[in-house]
This record gives structure tokens, C-alpha cells and sequence, in this order.
């Protein structure tokens, strides 16, 4: 009488795939007892280039399963076209980390397998978690996926601030995810289950209730605390600084993106037709991200702190186009999602690159004097701040642009007058940092940052960034066909 | 009426052994009080007919997870540690935000229930089966079988996770290798020298 | 007295007050840290459990199960990081104030 067959996990298969080749890889990794420290170091290159490719692999195979609109697994899996594209911009994102943090993370000293194997795990779970349609798949996934931050955060043990940092980025993980589950269990218990399509019809039909008020301001608080919204980020720039920017550029890019895409899922299927209550919320949370970002990133001079902020001012801009839930916003969301982050990775690869009197660049005053010493990374450097301030023809400025617009379309003057105009105040950090690389020399000749050599992986991918960030120009006409084709109007 | 008493006997242990486990000083108190919470929500969980869970909650947390924390707090040894005290001015003003919570989330709850309409979208299986147990089961594995199977692999995750944060070898272990012991042989490990008068060995 | 739906819910609220009360008294203690933030989860399993009891469906107290699971690995992690944090630190209090991460 049970319905399991192999066709419900056909439509899986990216995602078993990406298993497979975790645990392939964690068994490969047991079976060799490596001792030696440099044979460890020759292993983990070898297992990093095959992880690197087998995530090429799903690439080709999400396109393969598609775009057309299937649910399986009794209504727990579900794909569509805005789940693909998701799905394809995280596996993107994590190839780009992948290859460029390859030679940062081994010099850190981390050279063990696990470090991949959790690393393929979180892509698994923020894979799934993209593809829930229901409240218990997105719990389980979502919390596999943290799992396993949690554990890389640990894996440098030789660095007591990074210890702090996972300490406090668990504590503030758990409570997020204590409001989450109280808000899931409020709605559950009003509607009687926990499917987002029946929630869904249920709310086109009854009333709003104080009930499901507060589900979803607990809902929103968590998932706020998870984001590092601005009344919860207290904890926030500490569990930056204190870890390894390899895992700080993961935390910020890819986590970040997997439970921003878990939030735009939450609010635009099962609360649809109460829009009016989420949108008076998100304005608040959007308002006071937004000042505290880009104010506060006037001041900073840490690079990692720099992240930290930059981070949540973006997120403000984000969240202002998921208040309307239509097609172009979908459009506009992954567009700045995907520049923002590649442009944030582009940058931290090449800072990672760069070392000065044999330690790591901890401040944005150690880049002085870097276009007399490295022409091309200064070069590629300025092309990522500008599309980051959102200076013209970068692709960061066509996201910003379209999501100003979207905001305007949907009325909401002010706000996006205000975000504009703290904008232009953030602005003024980047192009700080452009006059430092540029202008300003450092005193001795041994502060100079200089750069390794870099390998061929590393020199294509910062290429490609390059190429994106400064030719999408030339991607907008096929792009918006294609969108246009894939987007099912709700 | 029997179960009114309960209710209560109940509910009170649990806000006691609540008020306990934060304000208790001493942690190996706190955690005794967290299992004495436990004890007593598994009752809760018996009254609301779920007697599965309530085994399980027993088996599970207090027999595992409990059990771990004692352990923890006792391989830190916090004698050495003294308490620090809160100030009072921080205690006051946390108690003021959770009282304003606590009646801003009762009167929002209250007055949600007036109109609550059950409305059971439920696709649980027939309901003719008495038993808890057997109910969860026909759910669970017949329509969340997915969510199962990821929960498995969270498990594995978070156990390879946990082994390699603290599963850490340092570089100087000597092991014994049984097989290059069992393999050596006279003539690869001895060597017989014969050593002259005040000449040593060269 | 009649024990109805909404006596659970309030007990429920309490105990996740009494948590969230936990993590902002001892934000420094790391073990009661661990500990309220379990009065929490217990908490939300009483939730479900009642809805699942009065809706006379049994998804919750298949949520219940999922929470339990998910909920102990996550409190193993936790641990492990603190035992790794004492054999650095020797002793469990975070600092908040006189971290050396501000600035």
C-alpha cells in the first residue's frame, strides 16, 4: 500500500548524486590513513579539483531533470523554474568558493577530507532546503545544512578566536531556530498541517486570526535571526571576525542565499495571501538593516568586519524586492544575488592571494600601495568595489537599478528613496578602498602586499567574475528571454 | 477529574524545575533539574494520548542527552570556577521584557482561540487504529518517508562533524603495526657485530 | 476544572518564556546557555503534541519525532564545542563585553 517507487526520487537525483559523492569521498578518506603532513596536503588538492568537478557534474544534471513544474514525495519535494534557477546559483556559487579558498584554506593549516565532505553536506542540505514544500523537509533541511557550518566553523582548533566564534554563531543559530519551530507549530496548529500548498488554501479561505499573527512574527524572527537581520544581529560581526575568511566568505555568500531563497519560498507560498501583514514587518526590518549597514560601514577598517556589514546592508536591498511577490522580482533577486555574491567571493579570492610580511591581510589599510606592486589584481580589485558600490556598466549597478525600479512600481516611495540615498553614503567606503589601493603608499618596502603565484584554476575563475561583472551588457537580451520563458506566474 | 489533578501536578513540577535549571547556581543541579523537567513533560505527553513520544522523550533525552550533559559538567571541573552574579539591574530588566512577552503572547493566544475552528486537513491514515504507535508508524513511513531519510543523513553528518572537531590525531603517535611486527625476521633486525677490545663499534 | 487546549498552549508559553528568560540572564554561563535553549525545545514539542491531540492528527507528533532527533545531534554538537572551548579557554563563561574581537 505504500506509494515509494523509483520515479519519486528520479526527480531527486542531483541531490543523491551530490550525497554519493560525499560519502564516496569521506570513505575514500578514511580508507587512506594519511600521516604525513604533505602527502595531507597532496590528498586534499586531489580530493578538492574531483569535488570541484563533480559539482560541475550536478551542474549538468539539475539542468538535465529541468524546469517543469513536478511535486513528489507526497508533496515534500517540489521543482519549478524559480527552484531551478535557485538550485543553479547555489551549486555555482559554491564551484566559484570551492576553487578560489582551495589554497587559502591549506595554508590556514585545515588539510583534512572533512572539511570537503561537510562541505558538499551543506551544499546537499541547502539543496533540499530550496526544494521543500513543506514545513518539515524545510526544518530537517535547513538544520542539516547549519550542522555543518557549525562543524567547519571547529575545524581550525588551533585558533581560539575561531573557537569564540563558533560559539557564539551556534548559541545564535539555536535561538533562530527555536522561533522558527514556535511559529511552525502555531501555524500548524491552526490549519491543521504543514504543507505549504494547503496552508496556502487554507488562508485564501478563512480569516486572519491573532494566531497566525504571531506564527508569522515568530517565523520572521527566526528566520531573521538566522539572516542577521538588524534588532538580532547582536552577535553577528564577532562570529565574522573571529573565523577563518574562508569560512566567513561561506557563511556570508552561500548560507546567506540558501535561507534567503527558504524565506522568499516561506513568504511567497504558504502567507501569499496575507502579504499586507508580512510586507509592514519586512519594511521595519528592511528600514533598520539598511541604515545600521551602510552607516556603520563608513567606519570600518577590518576587512572581515567589512564582510560582516556589507553583508547585511545588501541583504536590505534584497529584501525590498521580495516585498512584491511577482515575476520581475524573481528576476531582480537572483540578478543581484548572483553579482553580489560572485563579486564578494571575486574579491575575498583576491585578497586571499595576497600576504604581507608572510601573514594573511587582516585590514583594508594593508592593500596600500597595490597597483605599484600587482597592476592586474588592483585592476580586477576596482572592478569588484565599483560593482559593489554599484557604480555603472557593472552588474552590481544593473541589479540595484532594477530592484529601485521593481520598488517603485510597487510604491514604495520612500523606502526606495532612502535606500538609494544610503547607497550612495556606503559608496563612499568602497571608493576609500580604491583610493587606498590606488594612492596611498606604505612607508617601509617590506609593507608591501604581495601576491603568490597564482595557479590556472584560480587565474580562470577570477577571469570569469571579471567577465560577468563587467559584460552583462551583453548577457541582458538572452537573459531576460530565457527568464521570461522560464517564470511561471503564480 | 483525574486528569485536572494531573494537569497540574504536572504543569507545577514542570515551571519548578524550569525556575530551577536557570537560576540554580551550581550546574550539576541545573542538569538534575532539567531531568526532573523531562520526567515530567513525558506525563504531559501521556496525557495528551501520544504515549510513544513520551517514551521516547524518556529514552532519548533524559537517557542520552542529559546523560551527556552530566558528563560534560562533571570533565569540567567546575569547582575551581566560581560562580559570577548577575547585577541586579540586568536581572530586573530581563525579567521586565519576558513579563511584557509572556502577556503580549498569552492575550494574543487567548483571544486567537475564541474563533479557532478545527478544520482537520489531515492525511493520516484510517483512523480506526487505537494505537498511537501504530498510527505514527503507517504516517511516517508511508507519506514523510523523505524527511526520515533526511534526518538519517543529518545524524551521520553531524556524527562525522562531532568526530572530526574533537577526533583530532597529533603527529607524533608512535602506533604499533602488528603486521610489520609479525613479518620481521633474524636477519632484517639483528645484526651481530664483533666488537675488539677498547675499539667499539664503527 | 476543565483542562482545555488553551491550559497546554499556556503552559507551553511559560516554559518558552522561562527559556528565553534562561538566555538572557545567563548569556555568559555557556552550560545554561545549552540548557534553556532545550527548555525551548521542550517547550515546542508540548505545542505540537497538544495540537496534534486536540486536531486528532497524527503530523505532529510525527514533527515531534523530527524535532527530538534533529534537536539531540544538534545538542552533541554543541557540546563537543564545548569541551573544546574549556580545553582552551579553561572555563566556560563568553565574554561579551571584553571580547578582543570588538573594534
Amino acid at each position: 500500500m505504500s506509494n515509494i517507487s523509483v520515479s519519486s526520487f528520479i526527480i531527486a537525483i542531483p541531490e543523491i548524486y551530490l550525497l554519493a559523492v560525499a560519502f564516496i569521498i569521506f570513505l575514500f578518506g578514511i580508507i587512506k590513513n594519511i600521516k604525513d603532513y604533505n602527502s595531507k596536503i597532496v590528498f586534499f588538492n586531489k580530493l578538492s579539483h574531483i569535488s570541484v568537478l563533480a559539482l560541475v557534474l550536478s551542474l549538468f544534471l539539475i539542468y538535465t531533470i529541468g524546469d517543469t513544474y513536478v511535486e513528489t514525495m507526497h508533496g515534500l519535494f517540489i521543482i519549478s523554474p524559480i527552484i531551478y534557477l535557485f538550485k543553479f546559483v547555489i551549486v555555482l556559487t559554491t564551484i566559484f568558493l570551492l576553487v578560489l579558498s582551495r589554497r587559502f584554506i591549506i595554508s590556514n593549516g585545515i588539510c583534512d577530507y572533512e572539511y570537503i565532505v561537510l562541505t558538499l553536506l551543506m551544499l546537499f542540505g541547502n539543496m533540499t532546503l530550496v526544494s521543500s514544500n513543506d514545513f518539515m523537509s524545510l526544518y530537517v533541511s535547513l538544520e542539516l545544512a547549519t550542522i555543518c557550518i557549525y562543524c567547519l566553523m571547529f575545524l581550525t582548533k588551533l585558533d581560539p578566536k575561531a573557537n569564540e566564534a563558533g560559539i557564539k554563531y551556534l548559541i545564535l543559530g539555536s535561538i533562530g531556530t527555536a522561533f522558527l519551530l514556535y511559529g511552525i507549530s502555531l501555524l500548524y496548529g491552526w490549519t491543521g498541517s504543514t504543507n505549504f500548498i494547503v496552508i496556502k488554501n487554507y488562508l485564501q479561505v478563512h480569516n486572519s486570526n491573532w494566531i497566525l499573527i504571531i506564527s508569522l512574527i515568530m517565523i520572521i524572527i527566526g528566520m531573521g535571526f538566522k539572516l542577521s537581520l538588524v534588532p538580532f544581529h547582536m552577535w553577528t560581526v564577532d562570529v565574522y571576525k573571529g573565523s577563518n575568511l574562508a569560512v566567513t566568505l561561506l557563511l556570508s555568500t552561500i548560507s546567506k542565499m540558501a535561507i534567503l531563497f527558504a524565506l522568499i519560498r516561506i513568504l511567497w507560498e504558504p502567507f501569499f495571501y496575507i502579504s499586507n501583514q508580512w510586507q509592514h514587518i519586512m519594511q521595519l526590518l528592511i528600514f533598520l538593516s539598511a541604515i545600521l549597514g551602510f552607516v556603520a560601514l563608513l567606519y570600518q577598517s577590518n576587512l572581515k568586519s567589512f564582510i560582516a556589514y556589507s553583508s547585511i546592508a545588501n541583504m536590505s536591498y534584497i529584501l525590498m524586492a521580495i516585498l512584491t511577490p511577482n515575476k520581475i522580482a524573481i528576476l531582480d533577486i537572483l540578478i543581484y544575488i548572483v553579482a553580489y555574491s560572485l563579486t564578494l567571493i571575486g574579491f575575498v579570492g583576491v585578497v586571499m592571494l595576497l600576504k604581507k610580511n608572510n601573514k594573511q591581510i587582516e585590514s583594508i589599510h594593508d592593500l596600500k600601495g597595490l597597483y605599484y606592486m600587482h597592476p592586474y589584481l588592483s585592476f580586477t580589485l576596482t572592478v569588484f568595489l565599483f560593482s559593489m558600490a554599484g557604480l555603472p556598466i557593472t552588474t552590481g549597478f544593473f541589479g540595484k537599478i532594477m530592484i529601485l525600479y521593481s520598488a517603485i512600481k510597487g510604491e514604495y516611495y520612500y523606502m526606495a528613496t532612502i535606500l538609494a540615498l544610503l547607497s550612495v553614503v556606503g559608496m563612499y567606503f568602497y571608493l576609500k578602498v580604491v583610493k587606498t589601493i590606488y594612492f596611498e603608499k606604505p612607508e617601509k618596502l617590506e609593507d608591501y602586499a604581495v601576491a603568490q603565484k597564482g595557479s590556472l584554476d584560480i587565474n580562470i575563475t577570477l577571469s570569469l567574475i571579471v567577465l560577468f561583472v563587467l559584460g552583462f551588457m551583453l548577457f541582458i537580451n538572452p537573459l531576460t528571454t530565457l527568464l521570461d520563458h522560464l517564470i511561471v506566474i503564480f | 477529574m483525574i486528569e485536572s489533578i494531573m494537569f497540574y501536578v504536572f504543569a507545577t513540577f514542570i515551571i519548578i524545575g524550569a525556575c530551577a535549571v536557570i537560576l540554580s547556581k551550581n550546574p550539576v543541579y541545573s542538569v538534575l533539574a532539567l531531568i526532573f523537567t523531562f520526567f515530567n513533560s513525558a506525563g504531559i505527553f501521556v496525557l495528551q494520548k501520544a504515549e510513544f513520544l513520551a517514551m521516547t522523550l524518556i529514552i532519548v533525552y533524559v537517557g542520552a542527552v542529559a546523560i551527556l550533559f552530566l558528563f560534560v559538567v562533571m570533565f569540567i571541573n567546575l569547582k575551581s570556577v566560581e560562580a559570577r552574579k548577575y547585577y541586579k539591574s540586568q536581572f530586573v530588566f530581563a525579567v521586565i521584557i519576558t513579563v511584557l512577552l509572556g502577556v503580549e503572547l498569552f492575550v494574543m493566544i487567548k483571544s486567537g482561540l475564541i474563533e479557532f475552528t478545527s478544520s482537520v486537513v489531515s492525511n493520516a491514515g484510517d483512523t480506526e487504529n487505537l494505537l498511537d504507535i501504530k498510527r505514527l508508524g503507517i504516517v511516517l513511513f508511508n507519506n514523510y518517508y523523505y524527511v526520515f531519510i533526511l534526518s538519517g543523513i543529518l545524524l551521520t553528518g553531524s556524527m562525522i562533524g562531532a568526530v572530526a572537531i574533537i577526533g583530532r590525531e597529533t603527529t607524533n603517535n608512535h602506533k604499533q603495526n602488528i603486521a610489520v611486527q609479525n613479518y620481521a625476521d633474524k636477519a632484517n633486525t639483528v645484526n651481530l657485530v664483533k666488537v675488539s677490545n677498547e675499539e667499539g663499534i664503527k | 476544572m476543565e483542562i482545555t487546549l488553551l491550559h497546554y498552549l499556556a503552559l507551553a508559553g511559560l516554559l518558552f518564556l522561562i527559556g528565553i528568560l534562561g538566555i538572557l540572564l545567563n548569556r555568559r554561563n555557556l552550560i545554561s546557555l545549552i540548557m534553556s535553549i532545550e527548555l525551548i525545545a521542550l517547550a515546542i514539542n508540548i505545542n505540537f503534541i497538544s495540537f496534534s491531540n486536540y486536531l486528532n492528527d497524527i503530523k505532529g507528533q510525527v514533527f515531534v519525532l523530527f524535532v527530538l532527533t534533529v534537536a539531540a545531534s544538534e545538542i552533541a554538537i554543541m557540546l563537543a564545542a564545548l569541551v573544546i572551548y574549556f580545553s582552551k579557554n579553561k572555563n566556560i563563561w563568553i565574554d561579551d563585553n571584553v571580547s578582543d574581537l570588538r573594534g
